[in-house]
This record gives C-alpha cells, sequence and structure tokens, in this order.
C-alpha cells in the first residue's frame, strides 16, 4: 500500500517537469556597453568593458571582442586615475592611494567620441567580517560569515577566493619512457624507468573565485548586520578538502540600489521556472551615455573600501571510493597486442612488474595531480612544507 | 378518500351483485399511466374470465393480471374502477382461455409470490410467470425490455418504463424448479411465440389436481383489516410519485388555462407565476419563458418567478431550461393574472448538453455574450485529476483563455485576471483557485448556475471593466435529506441538504479537502518532495427560509483555505471568506425587491523560514475585508421592465504587515490601511415593444469612489446598452455597448495570479482602471432548432491598467505608485461557435481569432515599456480552437471530450549575453516579444452514469478519464538559467507533462 500511495504520489509531483528547450531567435542582439567593476579605494581598481553578445556566443570570444577606450577614475578633488588596458577589456586603475573623504565617478571614453560616465557618488566604507567559520554534518561542510555594518552600512557584498591544496591517489613507482614502443618491440627496459625526484606529482594547488556575487541586505531589520550567513556548502568528499582548504572572503557595502541592480540581474539570469517567478525585464543601470541620456547601458559601478578575511579547513575529508578499484592490469586483444596509444597517451603506470600487462596501470589522474587541473606553484602564504 | 371510495364500492357491489363478495377487493389505484409500455400481462384490455374467489366460482367477470404488483384485478363494467382482488384467496382464474394458478395455494410455497400461467409443450407442464418491474432510467425505451416497437402510444423522451422478465417452472418430483426454455430439453418451449396449444385448463394440470387449496371451500370470511389503507412499497411508492407528477405535467400539456378572473378590455396584461421543479418542488432559476413568438420573454428570478406582458387572447406560454424538458403551456389570457408551472427534467440530452438553454434562447435575449453552465455539465467536462472544475469550464467557452494550466484566473477577451468579478452568492472571490490554480475554489457539488457575462453586462454590476462571472449556490432539497459524495485521485468533496422544516426551511452544506499533503508525506526522503505540503479545503453553507410565496431570505456561507510549501523554509497561505444574507420579496405578483448584505474576506501570508538566515525569518500577509450592500428592483411596466437601485461596498484593506518570527531582527512594519467606500446607483430598462423583432436593453450606471486618509474621490457613468434585431425566429442580429470602471487593482509581476499578488485601491497617484467594448454578433439557428451558428466580433479598450517597472519591488513598497506604470489596452477579436444540443452527439466547437495589447501611457524616456509602443499583453493569444463534446452510447454509458489549441502566449526570452564579473549574465528581449510553442491538449473522459432505479438508496455514477491523452509536452513557461552563472541552458515548464488518468467515483443518495 505505501508503495502505491508513493508511486501515486510521485507520479503526481513528475508530472509537471522540465525540460530543455532553446527558443528561435528572430531578432537581431541589441548593441548595448557592458561596464562592470567598482571603484575600490586602498587598492587597484579593476573595470572590465564588453557589449552584449547573441546567445550561444562563446566565452572566450565575448573576452576578445571587447571595445577600445579609455578608462579613468576621476574624483571631485579633480584628480583623475588613468587605467591601464589589458587583456580581455580589463581596465587596471590605481587607486591605491585614492583619498576615501572624495567623491569619484567612472568616466569612459571611446575612440570614436563615445562617452559614458556614472554619477558622482561616496565612498562605501568596508563591513566588519565578525566572522568566517563553518561547521560539518559529517557529509558537507557549511561555511558561514556574519558581516557588520557599523554606521552606515545596509547592504553587503561579498566576493570569495577559494585556494586548496590536494594530491594524486598514489606515488608511482615507476614511470614510462616517454614516447610509444613499437608494437614489436615492447621490451620492459625501454618502456618503464624509475622516477626522478623532480618528477613529484603528488600534491597540486588550485584556485578560483566566486562566480554569483554574495548580496545580503539589512534594511527592514533592527541591526545592520548579516548574521551566519551560510554562504557556501562544499561536500566533505570534495577535492578541495582533500588536503587543506583556504577560503578569503573579501566584503564591502554598496547602496541599495546597487543591490537591487545586481540582484535583479542575477535572478533573471538564473530563473528558476518557478510557476510564480517575476516576468524578466531589463533593469537600468547608473552607467549613462553623456551623449545620448536615453542609451540603455548595463552596468552598476559603485565606489567602496573591501576589507577581507582568510579560514583554513582540514580534516573533514572524506574518501569517496578505495583509489586501488582505479587500477587495472592491460588486457591484449585476441592477438595478443595491447592498446598502445590509448595506454600511453591516457594512462601511466603506477605499480607492480614492469611489462605492460604485469604493471598496475591507472588514469593520468592518478599519479599526476596536474591532471585535475591544479598547478603545482603553492601560494606563498601557503601554511605547510609540500612541495 | 380512497377509503371512501372504497367502503362505496363494496356498498354499491352488495346491493348490484348477486356475487358480490368478490368485489371485497380494494380499489386499484386508477393510473393515467404515463409511461411506455404497461404493467398487464398481455393488454390493457379486461376480457372475460373465471375466477375462484374466496371458496367461490364466479364466471364471465372482466378481469386483467397487474404484472407489477401480481395482482388480479376485476372489473364490473368499462366504466368502473376495477377491483384488487387477494392474492391469498384466489388460487386460480382463468382469463381469455388461458390457466393461471397460484402455486403458493397449490402447496409450492417456495414459489415466488403471484400467478402462473399453465403451459405445455405436449409433454410436460410448465409454469410461466411475467414480472414487470418498475424502472426510471433515461431513454427512449421503444423495443427496449418489452417495450415492443409495436407501442402504439409509444412516447419520446419518457424516463420510465416496465421492465418485462418472463419465468418458466417445472414441477418434477414434488418440487418447484425453474427451467430455460430453447434449451436442451426445453427447447421445444419457445417463450417468444407460445402456441395457443400449449395453454391449459386446470383441469389437464396433473400436478394440480392433486392440490387441496385449489378447491372451493365456500367460506366468506374477510381477513382482518381487509380495507385497511395499504402501507406502500417503496416502489409503488415511487411509483406512484411518479404517476404524480407525470399527471401534473400532462394536465399541463392537455389543459387550456384561462388566465385573469378580471377580464382586461386590452391588453397587454401582466401573467405571473412560479416555476418549480416537478421532483422536488424546488423553484427553478434561469428559466426562459416566452410566448408563442419568442419576442417577449424573461427569465425566471432564483426564487423561480416570472413576469411576462402578454396580448389578450390565446397564446402558448414556452418554457426552456437546458436540463429540463420544454414545456409549452396553452393559455386563454382574459387579463392580468398568475400561473404556477412546472417542470421535469430533461432525459434524453441529459447532462450532454453543457452549455447555456436551447439555441432559441439566444433569439430572445437582447443582450450578447452571456455563457451559462449548471453543475452538472462541469462535472462531465474531463479535467486533471476528474475533479468537475467550474473555472476550467469556463475555459472552454469561447473568448476566455488563461494563460496556462495550473494558473488562476482567466481572461476575458483581452481583459487581465483581475478585471474579472467574480462573484459567489454575492461575495466576491478574490482568489478563485485551489492549489495555485489546479482546482478551482468552487464545490460543484452546492453550485446551482454559474453565467459569465463578456458583454452587455447587466446594470446590476459592477466594480470590474472585462467580465462578471456570477455563480450561485442551490437552495437545499425541501421535501427531503439528500447527499453526495465524491472521491477523486486527490480531492474528496461531500455535500448535503434537505429541509430543517419541511417546504419551509432548507439548508446545504458542501465541504471538499485534498489528501496531497497526506501522499507528499509519504514520499521518501530521495524524492526530493518529502519536506513538501500542499493543501486546501473549503466549506460551503446555505440556509434559505421561505416565508411565504413573496419573501425568501437565503444565508450563504462560503470559507476555503490554502496552503503550501514545496521543499524549502517558504510557506503560503490564503483564505477566503464570504458571508451573505439576500432577502426577496415579491408583490403585485411580479415586481420583485432583492436586498442583500454582506462580508467578504481575503487574506494571504507568506512565511519565510529561513534555515539559513534565521534572523532574516519574516511573515508578510496582506488582507482584504470589505463589507456590501446592494438592492435591487424590478419592475415590469407594459412592454418595459426597468431595473433600478444602488450598492455600495466598504474596503479595509491591509497592503502589508510584516512581522518578524521567533529570533529574528526583521523590524515589524505594517503600511497603511486602505480604507474606501465605492457606492454606486443604477437603472436600466429591457423595452421589448409588443412582439416586434426589435428590443432594447439600455441602461445607466454611475459608480463612485471615495478613498479616506488622503481622501480622493472618483466617479463617473457607466453605459450599457444593447440591442436585438430578429427577422426571423431562428435569426438575430445583436450589438451592444458597455463601460465600465474598476477602482482596485491586483499588483503582480507574474504570468499567472501568485498567492502572494496584492490588490491595491486607487488614490491620488493611482487612478481607476476604465473601459468600454463594443460588440456586435448574428445569431443563427438552423436544422431543425438543433444546431446554433454564432458570430460576435468584439472592440475594447481600456485605461490605466497597472504595468510595473523593471526591478519593481511590489510587497511591502510604501512608494508603490513608483514602480509602476499605467498603460492603456485594446484588444478585438472575433468569436464564432458552432453548437449542437441535441441528438446522441452533443456539444460546441469555437474558433476565436482576438488580439490584445498595452501601451505605456506616460514617456519615461529609454525606460518606457517597448520604447512607448504597443506590446503584447501577457494573454495575447490569436488563435483560439475548442472542441467539447459528448457522446452517449445509451443513456448510462457516454464519452466526453475536450480538444484545446490556442498560439503560445507571449513570454519575454533573453536576446543576448555578456560577461559581468566572472558571471554570464542575460539580456531581455522587449517585453512579451516573443511566444511560447503553441498549447494543444485532448481530453476525453468516460461516463457511466446511475441507473434510475428508484428502490435503491444511492445512485454510484463514475468518470475514468484521461487529462491529455496525447501527452503533449505543452509549456506553460520558457525561461534561461546561466546555472550560477556560468552556462547558459534553457528549459521549458510543463504542468502536465504526460497523461493524467483518473478515477472519479461519485455516489448521491
Amino acid at each position: 500500500m505505501k508503495k502505491i500511495i508513493c508511486f501515486i504520489a510521485l507520479a503526481l509531483a513528475a508530472a509537471g517537469c522540465i525540460y530543455p528547450f532553446q527558443a528561435e531567435f528572430a531578432g537581431e542582439t541589441p548593441e548595448r556597453l557592458v561596464v562592470s567593476g567598482d571603484i575600490l579605494i586602498g587598492e587597484q581598481t579593476r573595470i572590465n568593458l564588453g557589449y552584449v553578445f547573441p546567445i550561444g556566443t562563446y566565452k572566450s570570444t565575448m573576452r576578445k571582442n571587447v571595445p577600445d577606450a579609455t578608462v579613468t577614475v576621476e574624483n571631485d578633488r579633480g584628480q583623475v586615475f588613468k587605467g591601464v588596458r589589458k587583456a580581455g577589456g580589463l581596465h587596471i586603475i590605481d587607486t591605491s592611494n585614492a583619498p576615501e573623504d572624495a567623491r569619484y565617478r567612472l568616466y569612459i571614453k571611446f575612440k570614436d567620441g563615445k562617452e559614458y560616465a556614472t554619477p558622482w557618488s561616496g565612498v562605501y566604507q568596508a563591513p566588519e567580517i565578525t566572522d568566517l567559520s563553518y561547521t560539518t554534518d559529517g557529509s558537507n561542510i557549511h561555511l558561514f560569515i556574519s558581516l557588520d555594518g557599523a554606521d552606515s552600512l545596509w547592504n553587503f557584498r561579498w566576493d570569495y577566493t577559494e585556494t586548496w591544496e590536494y594530491h594524486a591517489w598514489f606515488v608511482p613507482e615507476l614511470m614510462f619512457v616517454p614516447g610509444l614502443p613499437s608494437p614489436d618491440n615492447q621490451n620492459p627496459a625501454k618502456i618503464f624507468r624509475d622516477p626522478n625526484p623532480e618528477e613529484d606529482y603528488y600534491y597540486c594547488w588550485n584556485s578560483r573565485e566566486n562566480v554569483e556575487p554574495c548580496l545580503a541586505s539589512a534594511e527592514g531589520k533592527s541591526d545592520n548586520i548579516v548574521s551566519d550567513d551560510n554562504f557556501l556548502t562544499i561536500p566533505c568528499s570534495d577535492e578541495r578538502l582533500m588536503v587543506l582548504y583556504s577560503i578569503e572572503v573579501t566584503a564591502r557595502g554598496m547602496s541599495s540600489a546597487g543591490r537591487a541592480y545586481l540582484n535583479h540581474q542575477s535572478v533573471i539570469s538564473n530563473i528558476s521556472g518557478d510557476l510564480f517567478q517575476p516576468v524578466p525585464s531589463e533593469m537600468p543601470g547608473n552607467v549613462t551615455s553623456l551623449d545620448n541620456p536615453d542609451e540603455m547601458t548595463i552596468g552598476y559601478v559603485e565606489t567602496c573600501k573591501r576589507t577581507s578575511r582568510r579560514l583554513f579547513v582540514s580534516g573533514v575529508y572524506h574518501i569517496p571510493f578505495d583509489p586501488y578499484l582505479l587500477l587495472f592490469h592491460p588486457e591484449p586483444d585476441e592477438d595478443g597486442n595491447f592498446d598502445l596509444d590509448n595506454l600511453f597517451v591516457n594512462h601511466s603506470p603506477v605499480f607492480g612488474p614492469r611489462s605492460l600487462n604485469g604493471a598496475l596501470w591507472g588514469s593520468k589522474r592518478c599519479t599526476d595531480c596536474r591532471a585535475w587541473g591544479g598547478t603545482k606553484t603553492k601560494p606563498e602564504w601557503w601554511p605547510n612544507d609540500h612541495k | 378518500m380512497r377509503r371512501l371510495v372504497t367502503v362505496l364500492l363494496v356498498l354499491w357491489g352488495t346491493v348490484c351483485s348477486a356475487q358480490s363478495p368478490l368485489y371485497r377487493g380494494r380499489t386499484m389505484v386508477e393510473y393515467n399511466f404515463p409511461f411506455n409500455g404497461h404493467y398487464f400481462w398481455y393488454s390493457p384490455e379486461y376480457v372475460d374470465g373465471t375466477v375462484s374467489y374466496n371458496g367461490t366460482v364466479y364466471e364471465n367477470v372482466n378481469l386483467n393480471y397487474n404484472s407489477h404488483t401480481r395482482e388480479v384485478l376485476v372489473k364490473e363494467s368499462a366504466f368502473s374502477v376495477p377491483v384488487v382482488l387477494e392474492r391469498e384467496l384466489l388460487p386460480w382464474f382463468r382469463m381469455g382461455g388461458r390457466c393461471y394458478v397460484n402455486l403458493r395455494i397449490a402447496g409450492f410455497t417456495e414459489a415466488p409470490e403471484g400467478y402462473y400461467q399453465v403451459l405445455t409443450d405436449g409433454h410436460k407442464t410448465y409454469y410461466f410467470r411475467r414480472d414487470k418491474i418498475f424502472a426510471r432510467e433515461p431513454g427512449n425505451h421503444d423495443g427496449y425490455r418489452g417495450i415492443g416497437y409495436e407501442d402504439p402510444n409509444y412516447r419520446e423522451n419518457v424516463i420510465a418504463y416496465f421492465h418485462q422478465k418472463d419465468f418458466f417452472y417445472s414441477v418434477k418430483n414434488g418440487k418447484f424448479k425453474r427451467v430455460y426454455p430453447g434449451r436442451g430439453k426445453h427447447a421445444s418451449l419457445q417463450p417468444g411465440a407460445i402456441p395457443d396449444g400449449a395453454y391449459l385448463s386446470l383441469d389437464e394440470s396433473r400436478e394440480l389436481a392433486s392440490a387441496p387449496a385449489l378447491k372451493s371451500s365456500g367460506g366468506v370470511s374477510l381477513p382482518a383489516g381487509w380495507f385497511a389503507k395499504d402501507t406502500p412499497s417503496s416502489e409503488r411508492a415511487a411509483l406512484l410519485a411518479a404517476i404524480e407528477q407525470e399527471n401534473l405535467i400532462a394536465s399541463y400539456r392537455n389543459k387550456i388555462y384561462e388566465i385573469g378572473t378580471v377580464p382586461a378590455a386590452a391588453g397587454p396584461v401582466r401573467v405571473s407565476g412560479t416555476v418549480r421543479d416537478v421532483a422536488t418542488g424546488e423553484p427553478l432559476g434561469g428559466v426562459l419563458v416566452s410566448d408563442r413568438s419568442g419576442r417577449i420573454y424573461c427569465y425566471t428570478g432564483p426564487d423561480g418567478s416570472y413576469g411576462l406582458s402578454l396580448p389578450l387572447g390565446e397564446n402558448i406560454l414556452q418554457l426552456r431550461e437546458y436540463s429540463k424538458e420544454d414545456m409549452d403551456v396553452r393559455v386563454i389570457v382574459k387579463g392580468a393574472g398568475g400561473l404556477d408551472v412546472v417542470m421535469r427534467e430533461k432525459v434524453t440530452a441529459l447532462k450532454s448538453a453543457y452549455v447555456t438553454a436551447n439555441g432559441m434562447a439566444e433569439h430572445r435575449r437582447t443582450g450578447m455574450g452571456l455563457e451559462k453552465i449548471n453543475s452538472a455539465t462541469v462535472t462531465h467536462i474531463p479535467s486533471a485529476f476528474g475533479e468537475g472544475d467550474v473555472l476550467k469550464a469556463v475555459l472552454t467557452l469561447p473568448g476566455v483563455k488563461s494563460v496556462g494550466e495550473a494558473s488562476s484566473g482567466f481572461n476575458v477577451r483581452g481583459g487581465s485576471a483581475d478585471q474579472n468579478l467574480i462573484l459567489f452568492n454575492g461575495g466576491t472571490i478574490y482568489n478563485p483557485s485551489h492549489l495555485f490554480g489546479i482546482f478551482s475554489a468552487f464545490n460543484t457539488d452546492v453550485v446551482e448556475d454559474i453565467e459569465l457575462y463578456k458583454s452587455s453586462i447587466p446594470v446590476q454590476y459592477g466594480g470590474r471593466i472585462s467580465s462578471v462571472l456570477d455563480i450561485s449556490s442551490k437552495d437545499g432539497n425541501p421535501e427531503r435529506i439528500r447527499g453526495s459524495l465524491g472521491l477523486g485521485i486527490l480531492t474528496s468533496h461531500i455535500a448535503l441538504e434537505g429541509p430543517i422544516v419541511k417546504n419551509k426551511t432548507t439548508f446545504v452544506l458542501g465541504g471538499r479537502t485534498t489528501y496531497s499533503d497526506w501522499l507528499l508525506r509519504r514520499l521518501p526522503s530521495s524524492s526530493g518532495y518529502s519536506g513538501g505540503k500542499a493543501s486546501f479545503s473549503d466549506i460551503n453553507l446555505g440556509v434559505t427560509h421561505h416565508f411565504d410565496d413573496n419573501n425568501t431570505l437565503k444565508l450563504t456561507g462560503y470559507w476555503s483555505r490554502d496552503g503550501f510549501t514545496f521543499r524549502g523554509d517558504t510557506t503560503f497561505r490564503y483564505s477566503n471568506l464570504d458571508v451573505a444574507l439576500k432577502y426577496r420579496h415579491k408583490w403585485a405578483e411580479s415586481n420583485t425587491l432583492e436586498v442583500s448584505a454582506g462580508y467578504d474576506q481575503y487574506h494571504n501570508t507568506l512565511e519565510n523560514n529561513s534555515r539559513n538566515d534565521p534572523l532574516g525569518t519574516y511573515s508578510l500577509s496582506t488582507r482584504i475585508n470589505q463589507g456590501f450592500a446592494r438592492a435591487i428592483v424590478k419592475q415590469p411596466l407594459g412592454s418595459h421592465t426597468l431595473s433600478w437601485g444602488g450598492d455600495a461596498v466598504l474596503y479595509f484593506l491591509d497592503p502589508g504587515i510584516l512581522t518578524p518570527m521567533e529570533g529574528s531582527i526583521v523590524v515589524p512594519r505594517t503600511l497603511r490601511r486602505e480604507t474606501a467606500v465605492e457606492p454606486s446607483v443604477f437603472v436600466g430598462d429591457l423595452w421589448q415593444p409588443g412582439d416586434g423583432p426589435f428590443s432594447l436593453d439600455y441602461g445607466l450606471r454611475y459608480s463612485s469612489f471615495l478613498s479616506f486618509a488622503p481622501a480622493k474621490y472618483y466617479g463617473g457613468p457607466e453605459l450599457r446598452v444593447s440591442g436585438k434585431y430578429s427577422p426571423r425566429s431562428n435569426l438575430s442580429f445583436k450589438a451592444g455597448f458597455n463601460s465600465m470602471n474598476q477602482y482596485i487593482h491586483l499588483i503582480s509581476n507574474t504570468s499567472s495570479i501568485s498567492p502572494m499578488d496584492t490588490w491595491k485601491l486607487c488614490d491620488g497617484n493611482i487612478l481607476p482602471q476604465r473601459g468600454w467594448q463594443a460588440a456586435g454578433g448574428v445569431y443563427w439557428t438552423v436544422f431543425d432548432n438543433t444546431l446554433d451558428i454564432s458570430l460576435e466580433g468584439y472592440w475594447k479598450r481600456t485605461y490605466n491598467f497597472l504595468d510595473y517597472k523593471s526591478g519593481a519591488v511590489l510587497s511591502m513598497n510604501e512608494h508603490l505608485s513608483d514602480d509602476l506604470v499605467r498603460t492603456t489596452g485594446r484588444s478585438y477579436g472575433v468569436e464564432l461557435m458552432l453548437r449542437k444540443l441535441t441528438g446522441r452527439l452533443t456539444g460546441w466547437v469555437s474558433y476565436t481569432w482576438s488580439r490584445a495589447f498595452l501601451r505605456e501611457m506616460e514617456n519615461r524616456g529609454a525606460e518606457t515599456i517597448n520604447g512607448g509602443d504597443w506590446y503584447n499583453a501577457p494573454f495575447d493569444k490569436p488563435h483560439d480552437v475548442k472542441l467539447v463534446g459528448n457522446y452517449k452510447f445509451t443513456h448510462r454509458y457516454s464519452i466526453s471530450f475536450n480538444l484545446d489549441y490556442s498560439t503560445g502566449r507571449p513570454v519575454t526570452i533573453p536576446v543576448g549575453q555578456y560577461m559581468y564579473g566572472n558571471a554570464l549574465r542575460l539580456m531581455y528581449s522587449e517585453r512579451n516579444a516573443y511566444r511560447i510553442p503553441d498549447y494543444f491538449r485532448l481530453d476525453l473522459a468516460f461516463n457511466i452514469e446511475p441507473g434510475h432505479y428508484l428502490k435503491a438508496f444511492t445512485h454510484m455514477s463514475a468518470t475514468i478519464g484521461c487529462y491529455n491523452v496525447t501527452g503533449r509536452r505543452n509549456a506553460y513557461s520558457i525561461f534561461y538559467t546561466t546555472n550560477g552563472g556560468s552556462q547558459l541552458s534553457g528549459y521549458m515548464v510543463s504542468v502536465f507533462a504526460t497523461q493524467i488518468p483518473y478515477l472519479s467515483l461519485n455516489l448521491k443518495f
């Protein structure tokens, strides 16, 4: 009976479903300038310029086709901080010595004479990161942040950079000599060799930044704080927790309108299919064309200071499976030949006798941590002595 | 009385007959036989015979045998009343040369009661019994179960008949045994053609000759209670009741009624009365009463009353109602007077005709754009999960659309969902749906009539600019307690009705609930739905008291609640509450006054219990409380029927109450309560000059609105005009115009009405919605009045409909008007409909071509929606085809089908992408510039109606159906996500993406 009930309920729940769908776009994509980034006082400002591209354009293409412009930060004291153009539309402006008590704006001028600017605004001070911590329930770790807006901040944004050390599954006892052996010459002495000490690919480091900004508002609350916001959850079997995990959170304050803009941008770009989802629409930003005020642009640029805090996590990793299950003895085909291309390109010997089918082989990831996407470059501030 | 007649007959028999003891029987109820077939063994004709009765043999008497009651009847003459002879005193009789015996008296006590004809095949003796069982079942019974084609008195559309059953027995070794003619050893005995030689005389029956009880004893004693009034069996009582009804109906048909005790010098004169159901005595509302020409007509009110101005002389009063048999009453109008009429349930097209009265009604009604549905109709339209659904039935009508299945609300002729006034017993229903639109909020068990005004909105309605959906609940049965119980896959419903004081005070009580919550709780946690909750329930109560024929008081109450949580910490709840008291008074035969007052409440709450942000948890609620009062007088004056009155609505609207949950630091906040009053007065006239081809329905309503704090006044006249020209009785041309004002707005930025949408009264910044509609149509009934063809066109304009700015904050916004924009709307369309209401196949097919656009009324530069140009309204679906039908295999079994095709609704989709920081972002098109894929759905249902057996206490009906038979994945919406800013994917949401089979059981008692 219970199964029948479950079946009925599941059938009802499954009746409404979400399916992949691709609409046919009949019109052209409007040309629209995109300006992203904030004026960061006390550090380097990073402003990205770009355009809107048709749906389906590769990210790499979007980063290449960027407008050529001069980007400067100006303040009401007449100071001008000129940007340096980098690849991918990135403009770096040194505002590390810009005064905190001035009012700023971003000014952009294109080669064709078009000018854009943001309104003048004061500097949003950085909130205090009062706590950065984690808890674990055995399956996941949950990272929490608490912020204090002090006297004036009610809207917050924080971003984070994760850095982690991990290792390959095995330290290999043998390696193969570069170059494929010929099918007729499979002399083990010419195929296998001992690993060199400098060929230590066991420990690696990797790093990434968050994609979606974390936003919070204390508007409508009695205290302008963010308390224990669970902004990130990581499974305990994730490679990030394998050896040592570090997260650096950088927080900033912002205006209510700026937070609403970024939040709206995030919502309409990550629609869940909820029956009661608001109909998506474009919200105006604060980058204005000085030539044509009716021109729509994308971007909300504010001026702020940032603060950061770092947290290390270790000892919570749960190995998801027995790595020895990844190892295998190569099997020859019916004619006694091995698929050497596949074996030597995608796999590495790990242990055992020095023969093709005597040794235990595994994927590159078994012995080379770089195959996981990381590098052997250890951050200078990394607290252990692994190499 | 019957006993007195019996005594007189006995006395008469004693005086007139030497064989008087024979007449010591009961008088038979003289049936004015209204049914097909008959209850006699062979023929209604009495024939000469011999009977052994109470020990004496009587010869040369007129005899017959009632195979229904199994009684022997004797008649002194052709004009005398038949007498029923007592079975215990009658061992045998001979009639028409055939011999019948009472086997029980012969000693075969196991034989069923009754008489047996003695037969032989030349070798064996057989005993043949013929039973006629009274059955009540819709259908034409010619040639069916013993009702022969040759029956000269055969009548169509008779709901009752006698089911003939023949039984054969033999006696072997002293045992009484049933045999089956035509089989085995009894092959020679053919029941269909018994040869004359097979009939035996009593003397030839060797088995019976030894039966001592058959010998005449000579006794003449009468058993005790001989003349006692019979206590009729339930079947007999039902038969008598049915006969009474039939006789009543027949008397209407056969008689000519004189109306007017005081002859009038000149016409026209007022004829009025009440129309009731013959079976229940309940007054019938919505019955079209017209004269012979069809040009003088009216509809009965909720109390069944009608009033017409008829010319003097002979006429025919025609009564038409889609679920009742047509009734034509011949009258001679001599002066003003009254005539009450009863109508009977229609048989052949019962529940197969879905919408509106018969087609001729369109030619009599002056207004246009009115669609009527009855609750029986609703239950037969296939729907998801088998639950009869009022709103889904409304959606099968041309000109009515929705933004998607499982969405609340509906759109009429390019109007938004909030522009529909939904009234339930006069109370306003702000959210007409359960479970976010899967079910409607109305229990079909208690719903009587549903009227949708798409145009030509009567002058007494106001407050919304698009349409009026007026739903009324039925009165309780005045005679006895009745009820119904329904079981579906997701829901159950029950209703009970009956008298509190017989024929004076009645009640009707209904309730519905769902077990979806219970089902969801039983899901394993791995399903992902185990934390979900979804439930609803509603209760209806109605009490009606008839002081007398002219005064009626009705109290109605409605309460519903919804709550749902799906895989999250957010809970939605909303509830409707409506209480109304209505008093109807009738005077001077046809003048009516209706006064009603009530209280409505709509309350919704969102609880954010986020575990991720315990300091930010809150409860947000909005509430509408409104009191209303209205009065309307209808007064016939010659060829005019005046309607005048007024109404007022007092609003108390709480647009937002924010309350922190325990431990939260959310600051409690309450937006200022909006208080306003909306009084209106109106006067209208239906002018039907004589029996000419023209009629005009015109009126003026003046609505006003006064909001307090800050004080603001709005008001304006609303014009309602519609006219009809009928050059022929089956052809009409109509045109109409109506303007409306609306002083309350639904604040929403979702495609479908969401549980958290709020309502907003007009104030200094938010102006009233205004709109007008001009419409015209032609109506033609062809093929012997079996097929209606109608073509209606309309043009509609609206002003001050609210759309929203990009990124608008619609809840707890003290400056809401800053986030809203005013739009003007225009819509137009043509609706073609073919409707067949008789025959085995009934239903309709309609095609609608329509457009609906909006345009922002202000110039906000680059932010102006669509640059200030017209854009598609969210409910703009240009092409719409609907096919609804029912095919009856028999009167118990039918199949219903429903086909729906429409253009996909407009949506806003991404037309570009860009990088913003590390995230991939989307840029959207102009508002509603694209469309989701077209919609197509086919539903089928197989209906099994209950047998109309009167003996049964309960009647079970069942529907087995499938919603979305083709399993088409219709898009409810399409959306795009960058999956957290990394990679773009497009998706389609389909609410019912597969076939939804269902079984629905309904029990009536």
